[in-house]
């Protein structure tokens, strides 16, 4: 999915594009941890011994944190980040909604917040 | 393209490791209570004390503003190893006169154009190195107490020190010990890295405001030489 983990450094972050405040912006999610969760199918034969394994992706969790400008470009004020939102993942190829936006702090000209996500699966 | 995985982008792993050192440089530094030369003259680390007194006399060099020459002047010698030996003698005529040549010598060795603007970069850098790690502030967080009282307060209850002991505190050696006493305690507040996270403002800013696009950071188009 990702490349390897190098020396500590770079792993695992991503941009994307999302809506915050009037306009697209780019949001940087580092770290961005995926958790697929999966269901194992299992065929039995008659006497209730398995036969088949496979697992089937159902649904895909993921955490990060997110990093926001305080001030934006094109004369955007960016927000903070809010449920609801969602961005195409470039790791997974799959949408994301923001199911829990943490609280917001705010250190010199960054935001940063903790974010969960959920697949978006319509 | 709507999104890239940072560590596609070439040169991004080797500008990231080159900010975290710097990074930890500048927090080893704290700790070595080494004094910062600007252009000749010698800086101490800024303590609580001398925080408040720039706050105080409203130093431009504090509030990203334009600064002068008297500014610049005022502010090294505040910041002296010479100013704080006055301050102990506590002999008023003396550091007047001291502080009245030593500001003579500022004007005559930075008061030229070129050198002002360097020496000016170098105290504002300088200012960044001194709040890398101030604590962060919630968004829309009721203000109920004093920031100082905060900082008294979280320093004052791990370490039972006196008020003094933290009014002479360096501020970068402050604010790693409040962000090891919140570590400890649990704190699950996010983490602020400023020298990698301006790297990270720096992309981005470049994308948001259309500088260049997710094709020319995974085409290596974009150098990250300068931040």
């Amino acid at each position: 999915m990702a490349d390897a983990y190098n020396e500590g450094v770079g792993h695992g972050g991503i941009i994307v594009n999302m809506l915050n405040g009037s306009a697209q912006q780019g949001v940087v999610i580092d770290p961005w941890n995926l958790d697929p969760e999966t269901i194992k199918l299992k065929q039995p034969d008659q006497y209730g011994t398995s036969q088949k394994k496979g697992g089937r992706i159902i649904n895909l969790s993921a955490t990060g944190e997110a990093q926001l400008p305080t001030v934006g470009g094109l004369g955007v004020a960016p927000l903070p980040l809010v449920a609801g939102q969602y961005f195409l993942d470039p790791l997974s190829n799959y949408y994301f909604w923001i199911a829990k936006a943490g609280q917001a702090y705010q250190s010199g000209q960054f935001w940063k917040q903790a974010i969960e996500c959920e697949q978006k699966l319509n | 393209m709507t999104g890239i995985a940072l560590n596609q982008v070439p040169g991004w792993r080797e500008a990231v490791k080159k900010a975290r050192a710097k990074q930890e440089r500048i927090r080893e530094n704290a700790w070595k209570n080494l004094a910062y030369e600007i252009n000749g003259f010698k800086v101490r680390p800024m303590t609580v004390l001398d925080y408040l007194m720039l706050d105080h006399f409203g130093s431009p060099f504090l509030y990203r503003q334009q600064p002068q020459l008297c500014d610049l002047s005022w502010i090294l010698w505040a910041l002296s190893p010479q100013c704080l030996k006055w301050n102990q003698k506590n002999i008023q005529l003396g550091r007047t006169l001291a502080s009245f040549f030593y500001s003579r010598k500022v004007s005559k060795k930075l008061g030229r154009d070129g050198i002002f603007q360097e020496s000016c970069t170098k105290v504002f850098e300088y200012i960044d190195d001194m709040f890398m790690d101030a604590p962060a502030g919630m968004q829309g967080g009721k203000a109920a107490v004093c920031y100082l009282a905060s900082w008294f307060d979280i320093i004052q209850s791990q370490y039972h020190c006196s008020e003094d002991a933290v009014r002479f505190m360096p501020l970068p050696q402050m604010f790693q010990r409040i962000r090891a006493i919140q570590e400890r305690n649990g704190n699950e507040q996010p983490a602020f890295d400023k020298v990698e996270d301006r790297l990270k403002q720096f992309v981005q800013n470049g994308i948001s405001s259309r500088k260049f696009s997710y094709d020319d950071l995974v085409n290596g188009k974009v150098s990250f030489e300068l931040n």
